[in-house]
């Protein structure tokens, strides 16, 4: 128990503080991110995915539920900063060397998507904006805003199969 | 993932990822049900997969990580875990791993014991679970005005009129404490804002994150309330060396990015 918090803490409060407006709801939003962690980890199957992959579904899953229950009034980030993102990497605290190898083929996948894809994605995924910020943002249509994001995950899902090789295993989507 | 494209499996494919990116609401979740039922099986968890791996892949920068977990709330997410163990291990006779053994089971053992248990688990993680949700209301955990102000790192600052009219005659602080990253606004005679087409929204500029100010919160002053108003501080992001506070008027609810034509307040940070 001790040690799943010591080695996955960073990684959580990181995805929690993306979501939430202040450090009370952050916290908040850890301990239930870490109770669903650790009812759901009978779920966990390492042939799927790793660990981190595993506590960051959970973790994102329960953010946006948290954001939907609040009627989706927070606004995670004041303003956007694109210049950082594209070069931004995982963490290089307690498991980051682990990180970067587990999703060195996320970010190549991610490299490999169109520069709207990429933009898209990152405000939505990284910062955290809802698809209607992010269309205000960009002043994309909401309509082209939402197509970028279903098909750049879905493409991202392609490559990240194709490179290590699980490609047709997935559910077709 | 080569399914001939529809519009009906467009759509579907669009409520899923919004499922995965921003959540559903429940007219949309009905839809995304109905689709799946007539446009065969979809594999979300890919997505949700994808979703997260891209989130990681696309994690903060060390150099932005300045908010790692503080170490008060470390301590208090161990003794949640520690008395989740005990629960456990207590109502499921049977779960020999307990607690230890969701982290084997995270680990790659089997911990099919863990599962066998895990109604009782869900029955004591319910309780827990309600009674941390009575606790832990964030709105009723924001700090205290003298909680801040007593804090040896905390600053207080006086508004100042700003370029727009607005904030003419004025006067009352922003206390802010970046330990806490939380604070105050106090102001004294802040002009109500009719609210069907104004809200007033807080930007702190902080040069150590980046050249963009962080949101502070969106706020308003109801007709009747005179005197001193106190608004609490939600900054959006980790604040970790605030240069200067300012106050602009926004459309209802706020803005994701301010084009500052209204500023009528401002405090900046001396130091």
């Amino acid at each position: 128990m001790q040690e799943c918090i010591d080695r996955y803490s960073a990684l959580v409060w990181s995805l929690a503080r993306r979501f939430t407006s202040t450090q009370a709801d952050a916290e908040d939003a850890v301990q239930e991110i870490f109770t669903d962690v650790w009812r759901s980890s009978g779920r966990f199957d390492p042939t799927i995915a790793g660990e981190s992959t595993f506590i960051a579904m959970i973790a994102r899953r329960r953010l946006i539920d948290r954001l939907n229950r609040q009627g989706r009034r927070l606004k995670p980030v004041a303003m956007p900063d694109e210049n950082q993102v594209g070069e931004s990497k995982v963490d290089a605290s307690e498991q980051g060397q682990e990180l970067t190898e587990e999703f060195s083929a996320a970010s190549e996948a991610f490299e490999q998507l169109s520069d709207d894809q990429q933009r898209v994605l990152r405000l939505s995924i990284q910062q955290g904006y809802t698809h209607a910020q992010i269309a205000e943002i960009t002043g994309m249509p909401l309509g082209t805003v939402k197509t970028h994001i279903r098909r750049g995950l879905i493409r991202a899902r392609e490559i990240i199969d194709e490179i290590r090789g699980t490609a047709g295993t997935e559910v077709a989507l | 993932m080569s399914q001939s494209p529809t519009p009906d499996r467009d759509r579907m494919l669009d409520l899923l990822a919004d499922q995965v990116t921003e959540g559903l609401d429940a007219a949309e979740r009905k839809q995304l049900d109905a689709l799946l039922a007539t446009e065969g099986e979809a594999d979300l968890e890919a997505l949700e997969r994808t979703a997260a791996e891209l989130s990681l892949a696309l994690g903060e920068p060390p150099s932005q990580q300045a908010d790692a977990m503080p170490a008060e709330v470390r301590e208090r997410l161990s003794k949640a875990g520690r008395e989740w163990a005990a629960g456990a291990s207590s109502g499921a006779p049977g779960a020999s791993s307990g607690g230890d053994g969701v982290l084997a089971r995270i680990g790659g053992a089997t911990g099919l014991a863990w599962f066998s248990a895990a109604a009782a688990i869900a029955i004591a993680l319910l309780g827990w679970l309600m009674l941390f949700t009575v606790i832990t209301q964030p709105e009723e955990r924001f700090p205290a005005y003298a909680d801040i102000e007593t804090r040896p790192d905390a600053v207080r600052v006086a508004w100042s009129p700003g370029p727009d009219p607005l904030g003419e005659g004025v006067t009352g602080e922003v206390l802010w404490s970046d330990s806490a990253q939380a604070g105050w606004m106090v102001f004294r005679d802040l002009p109500p804002l009719d609210p069907n087409q104004n809200d007033y929204q807080l930007w702190i500029f902080d040069p150590t994150r980046d050249e963009h100010p962080v949101d502070g919160g969106v706020f308003n002053v109801r007709p009747d309330e005179t005197g001193e108003v106190r608004v609490p501080i939600r900054a959006k992001l980790p604040v970790r060396s605030p240069t200067l506070f300012a106050i602009t008027v926004e459309q209802p609810g706020g803005v994701v990015v301010s084009k500052q034509d209204r500023v009528p307040l401002v405090a900046p940070v001396e130091g």
